[in-house]
C-alpha cells in the first residue's frame, strides 16, 4: 500500500479507536460530563473525517471558509434558542 | 446578425427545455406575475373586507383564508423569488462577463421546483384554503385548523429547495465565472447583494423546510413535537419558523438594494460613494440578518434574556442599512441627476425603506412591541420595505434593464407618471396603516372597532390607485414589445458589461469579451464602444 | 480559489452548508427535549441496542475508509471499492432495519406500534424524533447508495465519469458519515447506561 492509502488507513484505525474510547466511557458513570465528552470525541471523529477523507486539509483557504462556515450559524442558532430555554422564568415575571 | 438570445421566440420547447440563464429569468418572471396578481387578489379581499368593522362585507373564516393566502404567496411565490430569479438570473452572468451560470440545468430544475411547489400550494388554496396566517403558527396549524395546511406547506418546502439551489448557484458563479480582471472589489453592488442574498437562501431555507416537513408529521401523527400536553414545545416551532423567516426578509429586500445601488449610479452618473462600505454592508446585514429571529416572539413566552438580547441585535442591523441610505444620499450630491422612472422608483425606495426601517426600531424595542405586536403598525412596517421598497425596486430594475432584457425602450412619460401614481397610491394605502396599529387595531382581526372606520377606508380607497400603479406598467411595458422603438446596446449610457452587448443579448452573452474597466461605476470615464 | 478548485466541488461543498443546517434543526429539537425532559430521554436510551448502534457506527466508519481508498486507487481497484462502499451502506441499513423491527415488535415505534414499558409522553417523543431523524439519515444515505452504484455502473460501461464526480461522491457520503457520528452518541450513549 503506498503512503497516501496507509494514511487513509491510519485515520480509519483512529477512528475506530475513538469509537471504542466513546462506548467504553459510555459506561463509565460521569454524570454531567458524560454528554460533553461523547459530543467531544464525536467532533474529534468529525475532525478526521472532514481533514483527511474530504480533504480539507489540502484546500485552499478560501474553501475551507465555505466548508466550515454554516458551523457558525448552527452556533448562532444553538446559542440563542438555548438562550430562550434555559434562562425561561428566571426574571421572576409571569410568561417572560 | 447575430440572433439574439429570444430566438426562436414561439418554439415552447426552447422555452421549457431552455438553460440559458436569460430565457430561465423570463419564465421566472412571467409566473411570477401571474402569482402577484393571485397574491393581489388575497389583499383586494382584505381591503375589501375592512371596509366593515363587523365582518358583515366578508365572513371571518374566508377573511382568514384571504390573510393567509395573501401572505404565503405573496412571500414564497413572488418576493422571495422576485429579484434574485428574475433580474439576478438574467443579470449576474452579463454583470461578471461570463456566458451562463455555473449549472444552467440545475438553473433550470429551480424553476421547475417553483412551479411545481406554486402549484401544490395554489391548490390548497383554490380548493378551500388555509386558515393559519402565513406564519403556520402551533398548536392551531397542528391541532385545531380544519384547512388544507399539509397540501400548502408541503408546496412551500418545494420551493423552498428551489430556493437553496439558486443560491448554490449563484454563490458557486460568483466565485467561478468572473472574466479575468473582474475582481471582487470591481464587481457591482448588485452582484454583491445577490451573493449575502444567496447565503441567506442556503442557509436559512433548509430550517424551514425541515420545521415545516415536521409540522406535517405533527398535524398527520401527533407526535408531541410541538405539542405541550405530549411533552413539546410550540414555541420551538416559532424558534425555527422565524430562524428562517426573518433572514428571508433579507432575501427579499437585499437584491433591491443592491438594484436601487445600479440605478442612483447610473441616474445621478457617479460612482457609488462608498462602494466598499456598501458591498460589506450587504454581507454584514446578510450574516447579522440570522442573529435577530426572536424578535418576533417578545410577547411569544420567550424568556427575557433572549429577549434582550434579540433586541439588541436588531437594533445593531440598523447600521449597515443605514449606511446604505447615507451612501445612496451622498451618490446623488452634484450628481448629473436625471429623474426617469427608475431613479423615481430608486428614490421612492431610498424614503419608503427608511421609513420603514425606522419603524423596525420601534418593534425592536422590547416594551413599546408588547403594544404594538400583532397590529396593523406591524403590517404596515413591512409593507413600506417589501412593497414601498422591495416592489418599487423591481419594477425600477425592470424599466432600467427593459431595453436589455427585450430590445424595447418604453414610454418615458408615461413611466414617470406610474412611479408617481404607484408612490402616492402606496402612501394613501398603507400610512394610516401605522396610526392603525397605534391605535391598537390588531392584524388578522375581521372585525374592529366602529371609531377606527374611517382610516381603513382611506387605507382601501388607496389601493384603487396603488393598482392603477402595477397596471400602467404591465399595459405600456407589454405593449412597448410590439411597439416600443428599438433598443441600441446601451441606450442610457450606463456603466457595467452588461451594458457592453447588444440588446436582447445574444445566447452567449458576449461576442467579444467585454472591457474589464479598472474601477467600479466608471462614469468618469467614455464607455467603452 | 477559481483556479485552483472545480465548479462542481465547490458547488457540493455548498449543498453541504445547507444539508448541516437542516439535520441541525431536528438535532437542535431532541437537545432541547433532552434538556426539558431528562429522565424519559435517558429511559429512551436504555431501550436502544448499543450493540447494533456501535457495530453500525463501525461499519459506516469502515465505508468511510474504503470511499476514501477508492478515490485514491488506480482504476482496477477503484471499481471494487465503491462496491464495496455501496455494500457497506447496505449493511448499515439492514442493521437499522432491524433494529426498527425489533423496536416496533416491542410496541415503541410511534406511531405504527406504541405499547411501551413506560407511559411518559415524553418518552414517546424520543421514539418519534429516533425514528425522524435516523430516517432522514437513512434516506441520504440510501440516495447515497443509490449514486454510487450508478458512478460505478458508468464506470463498468466505459462511459465517462469525471473525476470532479468521484470526489463530490465522496465527499457526500463523509458528510453521511459525520451525521451519524454524532447521531450515534446522541442516541446511544448520553445519559443512558451508566
Amino acid at each position: 500500500m503506498n503512503a497516501p492509502l496507509k494514511r487513509l488507513t491510519y485515520i480509519y484505525f483512529a477512528l475506530l479507536g475513538l469509537l471504542a474510547l466513546t462506548v467504553a466511557l459510555s459506561q463509565v458513570p460521569l454524570g454531567t460530563f458524560a454528554g460533553p465528552l461523547a459530543l467531544t470525541i464525536a467532533a474529534l471523529k468529525a475532525i478526521l473525517v472532514a481533514r483527511d477523507y474530504m480533504k480539507l486539509k489540502t484546500e485552499p483557504a478560501g474553501l475551507q471558509v465555505i466548508a466550515l462556515a454554516p458551523l457558525f450559524w448552527v452556533g448562532v442558532f444553538i446559542a440563542l434558542v438555548w438562550a430562550d430555554v434555559l434562562m425561561r422564568g428566571s426574571v421572576g415575571i409571569p410568561g417572560k | 446578425m447575430t440572433k439574439s438570445y429570444l430566438t426562436p421566440l414561439w418554439d415552447w420547447k426552447a422555452w421549457l427545455f431552455t438553460t440559458d440563464h436569460k430565457r430561465i429569468g423570463i419564465l421566472y418572471a412571467l409566473t411570477i406575475t401571474l402569482f402577484f396578481i393571485v397574491g393581489a387578489a388575497g389583499a383586494a379581499i382584505i381591503r375589501f373586507a375592512l371596509l366593515s368593522s363587523h365582518a358583515s362585507l366578508v365572513s371571518a373564516e374566508l377573511y382568514n383564508k384571504a390573510f393567509t393566502a395573501h401572505g404565503v404567496v405573496m412571500v414564497w411565490f413572488f418576493l422571495i423569488p422576485s429579484i434574485p430569479a428574475t433580474l439576478g438570473n438574467f443579470l449576474l452572468p452579463l454583470m461578471i462577463g461570463a456566458d451562463d451560470l455555473s449549472f444552467p440545468r440545475l438553473n433550470l430544475l429551480s424553476w421547475y421546483l417553483f412551479i411545481a411547489g406554486a402549484l401544490i400550494t395554489l391548490t390548497a388554496l383554490f380548493i378551500g384554503g388555509v386558515d393559519t396566517g402565513w406564519t403556520f403558527y402551533t398548536p392551531y396549524s397542528t391541532m385545531f385548523s380544519n384547512s388544507y395546511v399539509e397540501l400548502a406547506v408541503t408546496g412551500v418546502i418545494v420551493a423552498g429547495f428551489s430556493s437553496i439551489l439558486t443560491g448554490l448557484n449563484f454563490i458557486v458563479t460568483t466565485h467561478m465565472k468572473r472574466a479575468e480582471g473582474m475582481t471582487w472589489m470591481k464587481l457591482p453592488l448588485f452582484v454583491w447583494s445577490l451573493y449575502a442574498t444567496s447565503l441567506i437562501l442556503v442557509l436559512a431555507t433548509p430550517v424551514l423546510a425541515i420545521t415545516l416537513f415536521a409540522l406535517i408529521i405533527e398535524r398527520a401523527f401527533h407526535i408531541g413535537i410541538f405539542d405541550p400536553s405530549l411533552g413539546g414545545d410550540p414555541l420551538l416551532f416559532q424558534h425555527f419558523f422565524w430562524f428562517y423567516s426573518h433572514p428571508a426578509v433579507y432575501i427579499m429586500i437585499l437584491p433591491g438594494m443592491g438594484v436601487v445601488s445600479e440605478l442612483i449610479a447610473a441616474y445621478a452618473r457617479r460612482p457609488v460613494f462608498g462602494y466598499k462600505m456598501i458591498a460589506y454592508s450587504s454581507m454584514a446585514i446578510g450574516i447579522l440578518g440570522f442573529f435577530l429571529w426572536g424578535h418576533h416572539m417578545f410577547v411569544a413566552g420567550q424568556s427575557a434574556y433572549a429577549s434582550m438580547a434579540f433586541s439588541i441585535l436588531s437594533f445593531l442591523i440598523g447600521i449597515p442599512s443605514a449606511i446604505k441610505v447615507f451612501n445612496w444620499v451622498a451618490t446623488l450630491y452634484k450628481g448629473e441627476i436625471t429623474l426617469d422612472a427608475p431613479m423615481l422608483y430608486a428614490l421612492g425606495f431610498v424614503g419608503l425603506f427608511t421609513v420603514g426601517g425606522l419603524t423596525g426600531f420601534f418593534l425592536a424595542a422590547l416594551a413599546v412591541d408588547v403594544h404594538l405586536h400583532d397590529t396593523f403598525f406591524v403590517i404596515a412596517h413591512f409593507h413600506f420595505i417589501m412593497v414601498g421598497g422591495m416592489l418599487m425596486a423591481y419594477l425600477g430594475g425592470l424599466h432600467f434593464w427593459w431595453p436589455k432584457i427585450t430590445g424595447r425602450l418604453y414610454p418615458k412619460r408615461l413611466a414617470r407618471w406610474a412611479a408617481v401614481i404607484l408612490f402616492v397610491g402606496f402612501n394613501i394605502t398603507f400610512f394610516p396603516q401605522f396610526i392603525l396599529g397605534y391605535m391598537g387595531m390588531p392584524r388578522r382581526y375581521a372585525e374592529y372597532p366602529d371609531h377606527l372606520l374611517w382610516l381603513n377606508w382611506i387605507s382601501s380607497a388607496g389601493t384603487l390607485l396603488l393598482a392603477l400603479g402595477y397596471l400602467l406598467p404591465l399595459v405600456y411595458l407589454v405593449r412597448s414589445l410590439k411597439s416600443g422603438s428599438p433598443a441600441t446596446d446601451n441606450p442610457w449610457d450606463a456603466r457595467g458589461l452588461e451594458w457592453q452587448t447588444t440588446s436582447p443579448p445574444p445566447k452567449e452573452n458576449f461576442l467579444k469579451p467585454p472591457v474589464i474597466p479598472s474601477h467600479p461605476y466608471p462614469y468618469d470615464q467614455k464607455a467603452p464602444s | 480559489m477559481k483556479n485552483r478548485v472545480p465548479a462542481g466541488l465547490l458547488g457540493m461543498w455548498v449543498f453541504l452548508a445547507s444539508e448541516v443546517l437542516f439535520f441541525s434543526t431536528l438535532i437542535l429539537a431532541f437537545w432541547v427535549y433532552r434538556h426539558e425532559w431528562p429522565v424519559e430521554f435517558s429511559d429512551g436510551v436504555r431501550h436502544m441496542d448499543l450493540i447494533a448502534g456501535s457495530v453500525n457506527t463501525a461499519v459506516l466508519l469502515t465505508s468511510s475508509w474504503t470511499m476514501a481508498l477508492a478515490l485514491a486507487s488506480s482504476p482496477r481497484w477503484k471499481g471494487r471499492l465503491l462496491v464495496l462502499t455501496a455494500f457497506l451502506g447496505a449493511v448499515f441499513l439492514v442493521i437499522k432495519g432491524s433494529e426498527y423491527f425489533m423496536h416496533a415488535r416491542d410496541g415503541m415505534l410511534p406511531p405504527i406500534s406504541w405499547s411501551p414499558p413506560q407511559s411518559a409522553p415524553a418518552f414517546k417523543l424520543f421514539f418519534i424524533l429516533y425514528f425522524l431523524i435516523t430516517g432522514l439519515h437513512a434516506l441520504h444515505l440510501s440516495i447515497g447508495i443509490g449514486c454510487v452504484l450508478w458512478a460505478r455502473l458508468r464506470m463498468a460501461l466505459r462511459r465517462e465519469v469525471s473525476e470532479t464526480l468521484l470526489e463530490n461522491l465522496g465527499l457526500y457520503w463523509h458528510f453521511v458519515d459525520i451525521v451519524w457520528i454524532f447521531l450515534f452518541p446522541l442516541f446511544y450513549l448520553i445519559g443512558g447506561h451508566a
